[in-house]
């Protein structure tokens, strides 16, 4: 039946005021295998997901978006996943984009990253302060970590099993998104980058990440890497 | 000799025979014991012979060997700091490890007649 092999991964901390109409829009989209990783929500998180046919793991304490995404991608994978989409709670990212990814990886990828660059992917949209942080995350990963994607901090992604397999980020925070791409690279995985459409609303900016996050994630790919 | 001399050749002594009785216990692994000894030893020869010191001040440009002694300290506190951090790192990955581990070990998933289409083998709280 169509998309039995495709796992949602959703990261969720403290995400009640926005998850509920995502996995509404996910559901109705025909995907059935959604995997909630609740990274320690001291909200309704939990309450709002139990009542939705999906499967909801809790790490019982707040480990970051990058441990919860491992989390939810091991499982998949344990559940015989065929293909995995990163996918936010804060109701940011297309329930339609979703078929573009998986026809992708259909097509032979092994990874297939979202990007808000490219045409028709409502970059218009994206506050100044947004671009300007992008703009340097691009410019830092293809200097330090040699990588050059269009878009190294967009968690929109679908990986293959073999590539879930593969990738094995140590980042358990922000700084996974780099680790992946990384990664990607040091494993020789084919990959695609396609437009994604990023609804930016006064939520998802306050849960996203901003300048304060940047030492952070310099530090932790630094000290990682030991 | 001066006072302070006495006191750093009984405390290298002392350190000397706790490293051996560390060593004996099995406390210690080969290379920190090696690292513990050197220290240990220069101490004492700083100790017993203070122009030691000060030949290696000029060696390295400080001047004077009181103040290569505190260089010298600074490096290896920067050191044992930043093996700490590594260390509480490698314990932060281990915690994320097992809160996954439980996580992935409880699930909770409604009943497999509300699944349309799930590919689950255990939808069950566990």
């Amino acid at each position: 039946m169509k998309n039995s092999g495709v796992f949602i991964v959703i990261p969720a901390y403290n995400e009640a005021g926005m998850i509920e109409s995502v996995l509404q829009k996910l559901l109705a989209a025909n995907y059935f295998n959604i995997v909630v990783v609740d990274d320690c929500s001291r909200d309704q998180t939990a309450d709002i997901v139990k009542k939705y046919p999906v499967f909801y793991l809790r790490h019982i304490i707040n480990r970051g978006q990058g441990a919860a995404l491992r989390t939810g991608t091991d499982f998949a994978v344990e559940r015989a996943a065929e293909i995995i989409v990163h996918f936010d709670a804060d109701g940011q990212m297309s329930v339609e984009d979703i078929g573009r990814f998986v026809e992708s990886l259909n097509g032979g990828r092994d990874v297939v990253l979202g990007s808000r660059f490219l045409a028709n992917s409502g970059e218009l949209t994206m506050p100044w302060h947004r671009k300007l942080l992008l703009s340097g995350a691009k410019i830092f990963n293809y200097l330090v970590l040699g990588v050059n994607y269009n878009d190294p901090q967009n968690g929109f992604r679908a990986l293959s099993r073999q590539a879930a397999q593969k990738l094995t980020w140590k980042n358990d925070r922000m700084a996974h998104c780099s680790e992946i791409l990384r990664l990607i690279k040091i494993n020789k995985l084919s990959y695609q980058e396609i437009p994604v459409k990023i609804n930016y609303s006064q939520y998802s900016l306050k849960k996203g990440q901003g300048f304060k996050d940047v030492w952070k994630i310099v530090w932790d790919l630094f000290i990682n890497k030991f | 000799m001066t006072l302070l001399q006495y006191v750093l050749i009984v405390l290298s002594l002392l350190g000397l025979l706790n490293l051996f009785w560390q060593i004996r216990r099995g406390n210690l692994e080969w290379l920190a014991s090696i690292k513990w000894f050197i220290a240990w030893i220069a101490l004492l020869v700083v100790a017993i012979e203070p122009g030691v010191a000060d030949w290696l001040a000029n060696l390295f440009g400080t001047g004077r060997g009181a103040d290569l002694l505190i260089y010298g300290a600074i490096v290896f506190i920067f050191l044992l700091i930043f093996k700490l951090i590594l260390k509480l790192n490698q314990m932060d990955r281990q915690i994320s490890q097992l809160v996954s581990y439980i996580a992935k070990h409880n699930v909770y998933s409604k009943d497999d007649s509300e699944k349309s289409d799930s590919t689950s083998q255990n939808n069950t709280v566990l």
